[in-house]
């Protein structure tokens, strides 16, 4: 089972896959937002306590984030910080080494893909089982989930 | 048999009692429950407690360390020890602040999250078994009542009378939703304080009140509470399980969803009664001022520099009947909580 985040400036999202990359099951999906009231110290230990949660209820073996590319003309801290905390929290509780890729690196790790790199989601378009995961909250995630997938 | 020595009694009650010992063994401080043979509730199970609580070790629940049993057969459940106590014996019945209420809140329902999906339910849930740490975090308590319940199934009835949901009431079944209007009545208590709840002393008076709905008074609410979180609080305490939150989860989502920009401390002086916040470090005042024949003026000033005040002139409204007062400060005191201007 492998999971994949894009985190946004007021939240993350996390898509779980399992099968492969030609035969993908999705097993959960969610887009949490931060809490309202709370300082932004306080919000990293909400993203940790959640993440906590779902690496409790499922047997995550892979984990890859969808960072933010380095050509972004804006970079949000924010999303910095979230993704530095995920990375952290995989590594304390499963052990993991959490992968971090860009466009271009998980064109590079999705097999069969030959598009150009700004046109990934295509991916998902193609598969039927992922195509409920086109949409701007979930695309990225799901995309990062795919490429943790082995090949066959 | 462990090496302790009692310091203070902490509290007492059916179960038994709770004292602060000094362990010898590893020179700290522990809070100890004794509970006397006779009041364990399931003796089939002697250490059913803290074998609860050893199967929910979470941030939010409070840690048990030590159980056994002590020469003449009582039972003792050895627990960290929080100085600061619980939320009842820290703010004894006063209203706590919306932002203060809903971060406790939102602790607990982690707690009971998670105690939910291991399938135990607490059937206990009140602001006495809330114990508050010094970082500030609330932890869960007291799991004497806790029962483990196979998905979906339903237990029998225990609990605080005005926490029981009308459902426990009628079938004598607790599960989890009931969990959810004990919670509900906690979050109520919380916000608005014990002083809100209707005068009732009565054991039958206050069933047959949790029956219609009408325990806690889900209309009557402190003038600053927004509608919002009136009606997320009402959703917890529905009388029909089916209409309340599925989970402590969706109730913690709905509470992390709504800002709070400010607290309101009321202070009273002769007859007239003052609301005092902090926005962006200036203090606001909303006071209202009793005029003859029953009317009322509400004044609302900003600090503006040292000793100086001005007025908010859309929010200083004059002459106003008791009725058109209420709801006029209602929406002046609510704005701010949930737009902070």
């Amino acid at each position: 089972m492998v999971i994949g985040f894009r985190s946004f400036p007021d939240g993350f999202a996390y898509v779980i896959l399992n099968g492969t990359q030609s035969s993908t099951e999705v097993v959960a999906k969610d887009r949490l937002s931060l809490p309202q009231n709370n300082s932004w110290p306080a919000c990293l230990s909400w993203v940790r306590k959640q993440l906590s949660e779902i690496l409790r209820n499922h047997n995550i073996t892979s984990a890859c984030i969808k960072t933010v590319e380095p050509m972004a003309k804006k970079k949000s801290v924010e999303r910095f910080h979230i993704d530095a905390v995920i990375l952290e929290n995989i590594h304390s509780i499963k052990g993991i080494d959490c992968n971090t890729r860009i466009k271009s690196q998980l064109k590079r790790d999705i097999k069969d893909f030959t598009d150009p790199a700004r046109y990934i989601e295509r991916v998902l378009v193609e598969d039927s089982s992922l195509s409920e995961l086109n949409n701007a909250q979930y695309q990225e995630a799901a995309l990062a989930a795919v490429s943790e997938l082995p090949e066959d | 048999m462990a090496d302790y020595e009692r310091l203070k009694r902490l509290g007492s009650g059916n179960f038994g009692e709770v004292w602060l010992v000094y362990d010898r063994a590893l020179a700290i401080q522990r809070a100890v429950k004794y509970i006397p043979k006779s009041r364990i509730t399931d003796p089939t199970n002697l250490y059913k407690e803290p074998q609860t609580l050893m199967a929910l070790q979470h941030d939010n629940i409070v840690r048990v360390e030590d159980a056994g049993k002590t020469s003449d057969g009582t039972l003792y459940v050895a627990m960290e020890y929080l100085p600061r106590g619980s939320v009842e014996d820290v703010f004894k019945g006063a209203p706590v602040p919306l932002s203060f209420a809903f971060k406790i809140l939102e602790d607990i329902c982690w707690a009971i999250e998670y105690a939910h999906q291991k399938d135990y339910i607490h059937r206990d849930i009140k602001p006495a078994n809330l114990l508050l740490t010094k970082q500030g975090t609330t932890k869960l308590s007291d799991f004497g009542l806790a029962t483990k319940v196979p998905r979906g199934a339903t237990a029998s009835p225990y609990g605080y009378l005005t926490h029981l949901a009308p459902e426990v009431l009628r079938t004598g079944k607790t599960s989890k939703r009931s969990d959810i209007y004990a919670l509900g009545v906690t979050a109520y208590r919380l916000i608005n304080g014990d002083g809100f709840l209707p005068d009732v002393s009565n054991f039958g008076d206050i069933q047959d009140l949790i029956l219609a709905g009408e325990y806690p008074n889900r209309n009557h609410y402190r003038p600053y509470v927004p509608n919002k979180v009136q009606k997320i609080i009402n959703k917890c305490m529905f009388v029909r399980s089916n209409e309340r939150f599925k989970s402590a989860k969706e109730f913690r989502r709905a509470i992390e969803g709504i800002k709070i920009h400010c607290d309101w401390n009321v202070r009273r002086r002769h007859r007239i009664v003052t609301y005092v916040t902090q926005i962006k470090k200036s203090e606001l005042k909303v006071s209202i001022y009793p005029k003859e024949k029953n009317r009322f003026d509400i004044f609302t000033t900003r600090k503006v520099g040292k000793g100086q005040e001005r007025r908010v002139i859309n929010d200083c409204v004059y002459s106003l009947t008791l009725t058109n007062m209420k709801r006029r400060i209602r929406q002046i005191l609510s704005r701010y909580v949930s737009k902070g201007k």
